[in-house]
């Protein structure tokens, strides 16, 4: 699958992009984050949640969008 | 006159909804970026008792974007000044200030004496420690939160709904690129973020149209794009809160530490050692005390240069940099470290009074 990702917070800035389109081949969104982080090693220790639907995904909820947001929380205030 | 007539005059409102604010209790952890606004907004609307918790002092940084301050209170406790100003606004409120961190020590007594919690800290060491504290004591609280120009806003452990915990379950560890690296934000971001937590905290007294419960709102400055994510509550992750003896902070690489130090407080000049962890191009240079230079560039491959007696004040331009310098000598176990809270600006201000 081809999946367009887009990041938030300073995940934009940690990748440098706003969003970016990946080959996958996971099935669900446990695989995905590892996926995302041989592709992507910088994400290998930050926090972050994945959403399609604007539905956050747990471990087991299949990938069925080819857009998916990637939010890591926010500190500031 | 009603000083409430507007509030009076919706229909969803009225003067029952209007004593119901009045006989609700809001605690505000934090009165910087999101806390000034949320409390204007909570006193106006005439919230009958307000709680402020806030260790910190105002410094000149803070005025581009935390409203209730001005010049004069430069170095004032923020909870102090923001509650006097808070009365100039309703005096017919009950306001609370509380001049201390939000801690282990006292955090249950006070988040135990209100109905509402607003989160409006500026750091994840604190922003656990409420969610944890209001798990236990099942209380909802509101969360605000920002990044350069984004902001976050969810509505926790409303009507038996998720906790923070069970929408990130641990925060960043301690390896993960640093949470405040003195990041910038359009000031008039925790503007919107702050009033909306304030939005939040009022639909719930009133029972006004659906809070933000099971849901994280995202909103983007820029593009002024809104998303809202839901999510679901996580059964194993309010159990771990509650089955604790006792709860903990949590370990993460955080602006907040324990060591900060301000210039009030500083004394005995002669034998500090201050510790400039600003880049060598960084002004004003201060010269008037003991410095010596350890730029952050450097500093973990430095750090051995550090005398392990006497003691080490380091500053550098906000008092953010200066943390993670006190956290990395801290770890190296570097005796009578501190951190000053205030920036290079401001010290070489007070030393050429």
């Amino acid at each position: 699958m081809n999946i367009e990702f887009r990041y938030h917070g300073k995940l934009s800035e940690v990748l440098g992009r706003n969003s970016e389109r990946l080959q996958i081949t996971s099935q669900n969104a446990g695989d995905l984050i590892k996926e995302i982080i041989t592709h992507r090693p910088q994400l290998r220790e930050t926090t972050f949640q994945l959403a399609q639907k604007n539905k956050i995904m747990k471990s087991e909820t299949p990938i069925e969008e080819l857009d998916i947001d990637v939010f890591p929380p926010f500190s500031g205030g | 006159m009603n000083r409430y007539q507007r509030h009076i005059q919706l229909a969803e409102v009225g003067a029952s909804g209007q004593e119901k604010l009045s006989a609700a209790k809001v605690l505000v952890v934090g009165t910087g970026g999101l806390g000034c606004p949320a409390l204007q907004y909570l006193v106006a609307a005439g919230v009958g008792k307000i709680g402020i918790v806030d260790g910190d002092r105002v410094s000149l940084t803070n005025l581009q974007r935390q409203v209730l301050f001005d010049e004069k209170d430069v170095g004032l406790n923020k909870a102090i000044q923001a509650k006097e100003k808070l009365e100039a606004l309703n005096s017919k409120i009950e306001i609370e200030a509380f001049p201390n961190h939000l801690g282990l020590e006292n955090a249950e007594e006070l988040l135990g004496k209100y109905d509402i919690i607003l989160d409006c800290s500026d750091n994840f060491v604190t922003r656990y420690l409420v969610n944890d504290i209001c798990v236990r004591l099942e209380k909802p609280f509101v969360h605000g939160s920002l990044y350069k120009y984004e902001g976050q806003v969810s509505v926790f452990n409303y009507q038996s709904g998720p906790s923070y915990r069970c929408l990130f379950p641990d925060p960043p560890k301690s390896g993960d690129i640093p949470n405040c690296n003195e990041v910038g934000v359009l000031g008039v971001l925790p503007g919107i973020i702050g009033t909306l937590q304030a939005t939040e905290a009022i639909k719930m007294i009133l029972g006004l149209g659906s809070p933000l419960s099971r849901k994280l709102m995202h909103y983007n400055l820029l593009d002024h794009r809104q998303r809202i994510i839901e999510f679901s509550r996580n059964e194993g992750e309010i159990k771990k809160i509650k089955d604790l003896d006792t709860i903990s902070l949590v370990d993460t690489n955080d602006c907040q530490l324990e060591t900060q130090i301000s210039i009030e407080e500083l004394d005995n000049l002669e034998s500090t050692l201050f510790i400039d962890v600003r880049e060598l191009d960084e002004l004003p240079r201060v010269e008037k005390v003991n410095v010596s230079e350890l730029p952050m560039s450097q500093f973990s491959k430095e750090i051995k240069s550090i005398p392990v007696e006497g003691m080490k004040v380091f500053f550098c331009a906000s008092g953010i940099r200066s943390n993670q310098a006190l956290a990395k000598a801290k770890k190296q176990n570097i005796p009578n470290c501190y951190s000053l809270m205030e920036g290079a600006d401001e010290l070489e201000t007070w030393l050429n009074k």
